[in-house]
C-alpha cells in the first residue's frame, strides 16, 4: 500500500517535470502516430505478395501490431526514462542518493519516472486492436478479456525484468548508454507473429527473450488461438525472469558497494 | 581550404582517425553493441523467408533474399551515421563553440571519427560476411572485378549521402530544438524507400517507380543491386549519374546551411 | 557512549590501468591490468552523540570513502563499523531514516522543478508525518532563509541558494547523524559563513552528530573542536584542534604595530621576523616564551597595538602532511597517491 502511495507521488512529480517541456508533448504524440502508421504500412507490403504471414491474416497481424504499439507505450512511458536516469546517476555518482533512501532501491530506481505522453501509444495500440477485432467480426468473451489482461500483465513483468537486467549491466559497463537499444532490436521482432520465425530463433523469442508473450500470445488469446500450455508457461517464465532480474540487481548493488570507492 | 595543402590535410585526418580508433577501442563494448543494434534487416529477412517457403516472390527466391539481406546488413554497418545527434548535442550544449576554436572545420573531426568507426567495423564484419556468404547455401553474387569496384564506389557514395544529409539535418539544431526528430522521420522514409523493409522490386509499382530515382535508394539498395547483378549497363550509368547529382546537390545544401547556421550561431553567441 | 565507532576499517578497491596512446588502448583491449588502491587503510576512531568532527586530509586521503562507508553506501573490505548501533552496510530503513549525507558536488534536487516538489517526494520516502514535515520545513525555512527559494525552479537558483535547498532536503527527516562532504565547496565567503552558521545552529538545536569534510579551514575552525586528520587512508591525528596546533607548531605569532620608528632596539632580538610592512611586523616566538616576550616588547618598544595568535591552521595542517610524507619516505614507502573522488 505504501508503495502504491509512493508511486502516486513519483508519477505526480514526473508529470510536473514533463510539463516543463511542452514541445515534447507534440513531438512524442506525432512520432508515435508516425511510427504506428509506418508499422501498418510496412506490414501491408508483405500482404501484397501473400494472403497470410506466418499463417496469420492481415487483420490478425494488425492485432499483433496493436499489441506492439501498446507495449512500446509501456516501455517508453514506464521503463526507458528510468533506465536512462539510472545510467546517468551511476555515471555522475548521484546514484548514492538512491541507495541512501529508506525505500527498496530497486523500486525507487526502476519505477520513479514516467513519460506521460507515451501513454498515447498504449491507447493507440488498444484502438488498433479494437479495429482489428471489428474487421474480423470477433467479440471476445469475458473469459478471453480476462486472460488477455492477465497476459498483458505477465508481458509487462517480463519486459520489466529484461530491462532491469540491462540497467543492471550498467553497473559494470558505465560507458554503455546504448545497451537499452539492443533490446529494441530484438523487440522489433515482435512486430510479426512468432510463427514467422523458425528454428532456434523462434525458441529464443519464446523462451529466452519472450517477445512471443508480449505480442503474439495476447493476440492469440483474443483470436481464440491460445492453448493452456502457453498460459502456464507464461506465468512460470514471468516469475522466473522477475526472480532472476531481482537477484542480479541485488548482486550488482552489493558489488557496487564493495568494488567502488 | 585555402592555405592548407592536401598533404597537411591528410596528415590531420590520419591523426584524427588514429585518435578516433583509440577512443573506439576504449569504448569497444559500447561500439560493438551499437553495431548489433543495426540488426533490424535480419527480422525482415526472417519474414521474407517465411513467405518464400511457398516459392519465389517476384524474382526473389529464398536464396536471393539471404543474399540481399546479408549485404543489406553489411551496408547498414558500413554506412552507419549518427552525426545529426552529435551536432544537435554539440550545438545545444555549446560544445560546438569549443570545436570552432580549432583551426579546422569541425566537420573533419566528426567525419574522421566516423571513418575510424568504419575501419573498426570493416575489420570486424567483413570476414563474417564473407564466411556467411561462403557457408550458407543459396547465397550468390555477381562477382567480377568491375562489379566489386562499382560496389565499393556505390557503398562510399551511400555512406557520404547518408552522412551529408544527416549533417545538414543536424545543423538545423541552430534554429530548431527538434532536429533529431526530423532525422527520425527521414529514417522512416529511408527504411521504406531505401530497400530495408523490402527489396525495391517488391514495393507496389507506383512506389517503386518513384523510389528508383529518390536518394534513399542510393543510400542502401543501389550497391546491393550491383552485387546481385540485377542492373543493366544502362541502369548502372543512370544510377551513377543520379548518385553524382544527389551528391552534388546535398553537398552544396550542406555548405549553404553550415554558413547560414554559423552566422546565426555567432549572432546569438551561444 | 559512542554513537559512531570505527575499528580497523579498511577499504581497498581495484582500478584498471591503461597506458596512454593507441598501442596502450590496444593492449588494454586484449588484457586489462588491475591494481589495488587502498582508499582507507586501518582507520579507527569513535565519536559521541552531539559532537561536530572535522575530517581533514588532502584529495584522495580517503575522507569521502570513509563517509560513504559510514552512511552504508560502501561495504568495508575489513574492520568493524557501527553507527547508532546499526551496521551501516545493511542499509536498514530504520538506520537510513536517522542519517543523512550531503555531497557538495552532487545534487539530489530535480533540476527542472522547484525544490519544494523534491521535499514532498522525500516526505513520502521518509514517511514523515504531515505535522512534523510542516514544522521541520518551517524551521529550516527560517534558519536558511528559504522562503523566496522554495517555489523557484532549481535551475534558476544560484549555487549557494541551491546548496541551502540541498541541505534542507537532506534534513527534512531530522536525522541524528549528518555526514557532510564538502558542503561549502564553490560557494562565496558570505554564503560559506551562512551555511557554516546553520550547521552549528542545527547541531545546537537538535544535538545532532556531525562529521564534516571541507577544503576551507575556516569551516573547520568555526565548527569543530575536534579534528580527525587522515592521509593515504591512515590516521595522522585525532583530537583537539588547538592541541594539534600546539604539537605541530612550536611557535606562536605576535603581530605588533609600532607608533614610532625603532631607536636602537632590533626586533630580531625578540624573535624571528617573518613579515614586515611599514610599521607592522609579524614575529614567530617559541610557544613557552610568548607571554614573557610580549611583556618585554610592551615595556621596551613604542607599541601601538599587539596581538598574539596561533599560526594559520592551513600551515599547521600542511605541516602535518609534510611530516607524514617524510615519515613515509623514511620508511621507504613509495608515494602512490591516487586521486579519489
Amino acid at each position: 500500500m505504501r508503495y502504491f502511495n509512493l508511486l502516486g507521488i513519483f508519477y505526480r512529480f514526473s508529470f510536473l517535470k514533463e510539463l516543463e517541456y511542452r514541445v515534447n508533448f507534440l513531438t512524442n504524440v506525432v512520432m508515435s502516430f508516425f511510427w504506428m502508421a509506418w508499422g501498418i504500412l510496412s506490414a501491408t507490403i508483405f500482404f501484397q505478395h501473400r494472403a497470410t504471414v506466418g499463417d496469420w491474416t492481415y487483420n490478425e497481424v494488425l492485432m499483433v501490431i496493436g499489441l506492439f504499439s501498446l507495449f512500446t507505450g509501456v516501455i517508453e512511458a514506464f521503463f526507458r526514462p528510468n533506465v536512462s536516469n539510472i545510467i546517468e546517476q551511476i555515471r555522475d555518482g548521484t546514484f548514492d542518493f538512491v541507495l541512501i533512501k529508506p525505500v527498496n532501491a530497486q523500486f525507487l530506481a526502476s519505477l520513479r519516472l514516467i513519460v506521460v505522453w507515451r501513454l498515447f501509444d498504449i491507447f493507440a495500440g488498444l484502438a488498433i486492436i479494437v479495429y482489428a477485432l471489428k474487421q474480423l467480426s470477433l467479440v471476445p468473451t469475458l473469459a478471453q478479456v480476462f486472460t488477455f489482461a492477465a497476459m498483458l500483465a505477465l508481458g509487462a513483468v517480463m519486459v520489466y525484468s529484461l530491462w532491469l537486467v540491462m540497467v543492471t549491466l550498467a553497473f559494470w559497463f558505465i560507458k554503455i548508454d546504448n545497451l537499452a537499444e539492443l533490446f529494441g532490436v530484438v523487440y522489433d521482432a515482435g512486430r510479426f507473429p512468432i510463427s514467422v520465425y523458425r528454428g532456434w530463433l523462434r525458441a529464443l523469442l519464446t523462451f529466452v527473450i519472450p517477445i512471443a508473450f508480449i505480442t503474439t500470445i495476447p493476440a492469440a488469446v483474443l483470436l481464440g488461438r491460445l492453448e493452456n500450455v502457453d498460459l502456464a508457461w507464461g506465468v512460470t517464465l514471468a516469475a522466473l525472469l522477475f526472480l532472476i532480474s531481482n537477484r542480479f540487481w541485488n548482486f550488482a548493488i552489493r558489488n557496487y558497494s564493495s568494488a567502488s570507492s | 581550404m585555402p592555405g592548407i595543402s592536401r598533404f597537411d590535410m591528410l596528415k590531420k585526418y590520419l591523426a584524427l582517425i588514429r585518435r578516433g580508433l583509440g577512443l573506439i577501442l576504449e569504448y569497444r563494448v559500447g561500439m560493438i553493441i551499437w553495431m548489433l543494434t543495426g540488426a533490424f534487416p535480419l527480422i525482415m529477412l526472417a519474414v521474407w523467408l517465411s513467405l518464400a517457403q511457398d516459392g519465389p516472390i517476384g524474382s526473389y527466391s529464398a536464396g536471393d533474399f539471404v543474399s540481399y539481406y546479408l549485404l543489406a546488413l553489411y551496408l547498414r554497418m558500413m554506412t552507419a551515421v549518427w552525426v545529426a545527434w552529435e551536432l544537435d548535442n554539440d550545438i545545444r550544449h555549446g560544445e560546438l563553440s569549443i570545436k570552432l576554436l580549432h583551426p579546422l572545420n569541425p566537420i573533419h573531426e566528426y567525419i574522421s571519427f566516423n571513418l575510424a568507426d568504419k575501419i573498426f567495423r570493416f575489420v570486424l564484419t567483413t570476414p563474417l560476411v564473407v564466411l556467411v556468404a561462403l557457408l550458407v547455401p543459396g547465397v550468390h553474387y555477381a562477382l567480377n572485378p568491375l562489379n566489386l569496384v562499382l560496389f565499393v564506389l556505390a557503398t562510399a557514395v551511400a555512406w557520404y549521402l547518408r552522412y551529408v544529409t544527416q549533417y545538414t539535418v543536424g545543423l538545423l539544431a541552430f534554429w530548431i530544438s527538434q532536429a533529431t526528430t526530423l532525422q527520425d522521420i527521414i529514417w522512416m522514409f529511408f527504411l521504406f524507400l531505401g530497400g530495408t523493409i523490402a527489396p525495391l522490386e517488391l514495393l507496389p509499382d507506383a512506389v517503386r517507380a518513384v523510389a528508383t530515382y529518390l536518394p534513399f535508394r542510393f543510400m542502401m539498395s543501389f550497391p546491393i543491386e550491383i552485387m546481385l547483378g540485377r542492373l543493366s549497363n544502362t541502369d548502372l550509368l543512370i544510377g551513377f549519374a543520379l548518385c553524382a547529382g544527389w551528391l552534388a546537390l546535398f553537398h552544396l545544401i550542406s555548405i549553404f546551411v553550415w554558413r547560414r547556421g554559423l552566422r546565426s550561431f555567432s549572432a546569438y553567441g551561444a | 557512549m559512542s554513537q559512531i565507532s570505527v575499528e580497523h576499517l579498511k577499504k581497498y578497491y581495484q582500478v584498471h590501468q591503461k597506458e596512454p596512446g593507441f598501442t596502450g588502448s590496444l593492449k588494454s583491449f586484449v588484457r586489462r591490468k588491475y591494481t589495488d588502491v587502498k582508499a582507507v587503510d586501518d582507520l579507527s576512531f569513535s565519536i559521541v552523540a552531539g559532537e561536530i568532527v572535522g575530517f581533514l586530509g588532502p584529495n584522495g586521503a580517503g575522507k569521502t570513502t570513509t563517509l560513504k562507508v559510514l552512511s552504508g553506501l560502501l561495504y568495508p573490505t575489513s574492520g568493524a563499523v557501527r553507527v547508532l548501533n546499526f551496521i551501516p552496510q545493511e542499509r536498514r530503513a530504520e538506520y537510513l531514516k536517522q542519517i543523512t549525507l550531503v555531497m557538495g558536488q552532487k545534487q539530489q534536487l530535480s533540476w527542472d522543478l522547484p525544490a519544494l516538489e523534491t521535499f514532498l517526494v522525500n516526505q513520502a520516502i521518509y514517511e514523515i508525518p504531515h505535522t512534523q514535515f510542516k514544522s521541520t520545513l518551517d524551521e529550516l525555512t527560517q534558519l536558511l532563509e528559504l522562503a523566496p527559494l522554495l517555489k523557484k525552479q532549481v535551475r534558476k537558483l544560484s549555487l549557494g541558494e541551491r546548496m541551502k535547498c540541498e541541505l534542507a532536503a537532506a534534513l527534512l527527516h531530522r536525522p541524528k547523524v549528518l555526514f557532510l562532504d564538502e558542503p561549502t565547496i564553490g560557494l562565496d565567503v558570505t554564503m560559506q559563513t551562512k551555511i557554516r552558521q546553520f550547521i552549528g545552529e542545527y547541531n545546537r538545536l537538535h544535538g545532532a552528530t556531525v562529521i564534516l569534510t571541507s577544503h576551507y579551514m575556516a569551516d573547520v575552525t568555526a565548527l569543530c573542536k575536534r579534528v580527525i586528520v587522515i592521509d593515504h587512508g591512515k590516521l595522522l591525528y585525532d583530537g583537539d584542534l588547538a592541541a594539534l596546533s600546539a604539537r605541530i607548531a612550536p611557535h606562536k605569532l605576535i603581530k605588533v604595530e609600532l607608533s614610532s620608528p625603532l631607536d636602537g632596539h632590533r626586533l630580531e632580538d625578540y624573535g624571528e621576523v617573518i613579515r614586515a610592512r611599514g610599521q607592522r611586523f609579524d614575529l614567530l616566538i617559541p610557544r613557552a616564551q610568548t607571554s614573557e616576550v610580549a611583556a618585554r616588547m610592551l615595556s621596551e618598544l613604542p607599541i601601538a597595538d599587539v596581538t598574539i595568535e596561533e599560526p594559520p591552521i592551513e600551515q599547521v595542517i600542511t605541516r602535518v602532511f609534510e611530516e607524514a610524507a617524510e615519515a613515509r619516505r623514511d620508511a621507504g614507502i613509495k608515494d602512490d597517491a591516487d586521486d579519489e573522488d
